[in-house]
């Protein structure tokens, strides 16, 4: 059994979504164009994440089991929903940004994955603890990603559009706009996330080596 | 109990409603926010950039009119929102939103009249998701696809160079200028159609 | 753990004098002319070209592989002929940083991953050259007039930018303006090593006979070409230029000869082979009028490649084969 504060971190490294449980690639790849879609996308998969976990483990034992799928969904289409009309109203640019990818936050396969291995069987505060670590996991990998692409393809880090929070760290020459379009392109997106898969699996691999010398 | 065909559908039955009452709720509460986001952030500072200068008498927002367009291939309902600008009490402007299938999905367009002279004031992308680079220009409001409507007399309508009117388009990105001129002609027709019976209101 | 004592390599393991090494210099000696020609059309600027993509690639080979703690397979030349190739097809006039990335990315994304040799699922410099492609597609096209060219030649971008082709000659109705054999004696504006049809079908020709190339996709990409366009142009010649136009001018030569005959992105088998050209040949057809930014050749073959995996299940029925009782 873990530590309340393993059940949180693991989410940070150990388990992080989208390179070590490889999942949720779908808004990995399509929103990290910018430093904000990834946070953006990050945090508000963590709000869902967290509230849909909450629900769950509080009423693990009053779901029945032949249609726990049908009510998870339910759960979570609801805060899937929630989220996407707050943002529309509050971060209308984020919620542009992010486009369809909000809604389909709900067949992100993280979310239904950690309400079917870990909330419908662990208590609230776990499975509460489970989804902020999760969920910071997954935003703090899809910022990274985002900032990368973003650096690299438009020489540009975009914070949060709405406020004009952002830095220009290559300036461009009059009249461009990219610097390396590829990285902002789909492909891009997938060789980026290639080169992240391999950095973490390099150090890793370092620092198991280490561990057994 | 928990096995039984009744449990099922009553804990399933509870879960949805207390998730659509919630939706509801948050539906109430944002969908003004939305609208009035919409009105301000988007089509204000446009109508305001394109009317500068007239002294209107009316607040061409606040006087909104929605237009019934019918209804689509689909059956569902089409409405577009016409904003009139009066000067003694005669419609001098109207401004319009209209949108055309483009390359990558719907592009939304706001086109602004005067109507005396019968000229285009502006046009301005309010929604698109054209190829960055590309498509996406209709969005720069400095492209020179964008600039060359204003001023545009559109008495003898409004057509691509390549069908022998005076629009040029982008290079490159000929699908997405296609489709933004058409939401422009859309708007035109429609204000030809609709703003003598609005002002007569 | 298994301990590693028995290591097989890639093929080809027959020992009969042909070496990968070999046949990577046989195909730089077969585009050599097509080059030459390129350098003497364009000047210094073409050299330097190719010699920036030659020096990226292997650069970029030899650093990846030390990094990995992998000996260095610099000496079978194939990155030299990925640097060559992509330089080659670019037009005289980009930016040498435009090369270079290009380079670096053919072998970074294109090569390394797969494995040294043979594992490329896409033609690597084709990787470079479609990377740069989309990501500037206004330097792309930094055309330049060649010596020889009759005056009348228009460059790219300057005069209509409404139908950008990899061949030049954007405007279907300004056809009767070049002359079919002015094209195929290689007068005309175009990628550096790809404007001389003549020469890259000597080339060409070469390869098959040295049996380093089979002749079958290459032949399946003519002919697809060919019918295509012959088509397209007997239903709207104002919408699609003739066949010898489409056939001799862009990259086709290069990319039928020496992109359809890569070992490790196209098909194994003889009907393989020939539909992969085929197909890939009207689809470059389709591309160029569709108007793609730039490139339809390669691209037509990068789509092709990435079918390969299907065309390899052609297989010949092996003789006396009785139909299994399944």
């Amino acid at each position: 059994m873990k530590t309340l504060t393993q059940e949180f971190t693991k989410g940070l490294w150990e388990q992080i979504p989208p390179f070590r449980l490889v999942l949720g690639l779908c808004p990995t790849l399509a929103v990290t164009k910018s430093l904000e879609g990834g946070w953006g996308m990050g945090l508000a998969t963590t709000f869902v994440l967290v509230c849909s976990n909450l629900f769950i483990s509080a009423l693990r034992n009053v779901i029945p089991p032949k249609v726990r799928i049908a009510t998870f969904i339910v759960i979570i289409a609801t805060f899937v929903v929630i989220t996407e009309l707050v943002m529309k109203a509050y971060t209308p640019m984020l919620s542009e940004t992010l486009g369809v990818f909000i809604p389909l936050i709900v067949v992100n396969c993280i979310i239904l994955g950690r309400a079917e291995a870990f909330a419908s069987k662990n208590g609230i505060g776990r499975s509460l603890l489970d989804g902020f670590g999760i969920g910071f996991g997954f935003t703090l990998a899809l910022a990274v990603l985002g900032a990368l692409r973003e650096l690299l393809g438009t020489g540009k880090l975009t914070m949060f559009a709405q406020a004009n929070l952002d830095l220009t760290i290559i300036p461009l020459g009059e009249g461009r706009e990219f610097l390396f379009k590829f990285m902002v392109d789909p492909p891009g997106a997938f060789v980026c996330l290639g080169a992240m898969l391999l950095l973490m699996n390099l150090i890793s691999e370092r620092s198991a080596r280490s561990k057994a010398a | 109990m928990r096995n039984k065909i009744w449990f099922m559908a009553v804990v399933l039955g509870i879960v949805a409603f207390l998730a659509g009452l919630a939706l509801a709720g948050v539906k109430g509460m944002t969908t003004p926010v939305i609208e009035k986001r919409i009105l301000e952030k988007k089509i204000k500072p446009s109508l305001d950039k394109f009317f500068d200068g007239l002294d209107l008498e009316n607040d061409c927002i606040e006087d909104r009119q929605v237009l019934d367009l019918g209804k689509d291939a689909r059956g569902r309902k089409q409405v577009t929102t016409l904003f009139l600008g009066k000067k003694g009490g005669k419609a001098v402007v109207a401004a319009l939103q209209t949108k055309a299938a483009g390359f990558g999905g719907d592009i939304e367009v706001l086109t602004a009249f005067s109507l005396d002279d019968k000229k285009i004031l502006g046009v301005k992308t309010l929604s698109q998701s054209e190829t960055m680079g590309l498509g996406a220009r209709v969005s720069n409001d400095a492209e020179p696809f964008i600039q060359q409507f204003q001023g545009m007399n559109y008495s003898d309508g409004v057509e691509m160079r390549s069908n022998g009117g005076q629009v040029d388009a982008i290079s490159g990105a000929t699908v997405s200028s296609v489709a933004f001129t058409a939401a422009v002609i859309r708007a035109t027709e429609l204000v030809e159609k609709n703003v003598d019976s609005a002002a007569a209101n | 753990m298994i301990n590693q004592r028995f290591v097989v390599s890639i093929s080809p393991h027959i020992k009969n004098g042909r070496t990968v090494r070999r046949m990577i210099v046989t195909t730089i000696a077969a585009l050599a002319p097509a080059a030459l020609w390129g350098f003497y059309q364009f000047g210094l600027d073409a050299v330097a070209l190719v010699a920036v993509g030659i020096t990226a690639a292997c650069g970029t080979e030899a650093l990846i592989s030390r990094l990995a703690g992998k000996s260095s397979s610099l000496s079978d030349g194939h990155a030299v002929l990925t640097g060559l190739v992509l330089a080659l097809l670019v037009p005289a006039g980009v930016p040498f940083w435009l090369v270079i990335v290009g380079a670096v990315m053919a072998i970074l994304v294109g090569k390394m991953p797969f494995g040294p040799l043979g594992g490329a699922p896409i033609y690597p410099a084709l990787v470079g050259l479609l990377i740069v492609a989309t990501s500037w597609p206004n330097e792309i096209k930094s055309y330049v007039q060649p010596t020889t060219a009759p005056t009348e030649l228009k460059v790219e971008g300057a005069a209509d930018a409404e139908f950008p082709r990899d061949a030049v000659f954007i405007d279907p109705s300004d056809e009767a303006e070049y002359k079919t054999a002015d094209l195929f004696m290689g007068k005309q504006v175009g990628p550096i090593g790809a404007i001389s049809p003549l020469l890259l079908l000597l080339g060409g020709l070469f390869l098959i006979l040295r049996r380093v190339a089979r002749w079958q996709a290459p032949f399946g990409f003519l002919v697809g070409m060919g019918v295509a366009a012959g088509i397209g142009h007997a239903l709207d010649p104002g919408g699609c230029a003739s066949a010898s136009f489409h056939l001799f001018t862009g990259s086709a030569m290069f990319g039928a000869f020496f992109l359809c005959t890569d070992w490790s992105s196209t098909p194994v088998t003889p009907w393989g082979m020939f539909l992969f050209g085929l197909i890939g040949g009207g689809l470059a057809v389709l591309l160029r009028i569709a108007g793609l930014p730039y490139g339809a050749v390669p691209w037509a073959i990068v789509i092709m490649s990435l079918a390969t995996p299907i065309f390899d299940r052609i297989t010949p029925t092996p003789f006396g084969k009785v139909a299994s009782h399944a």
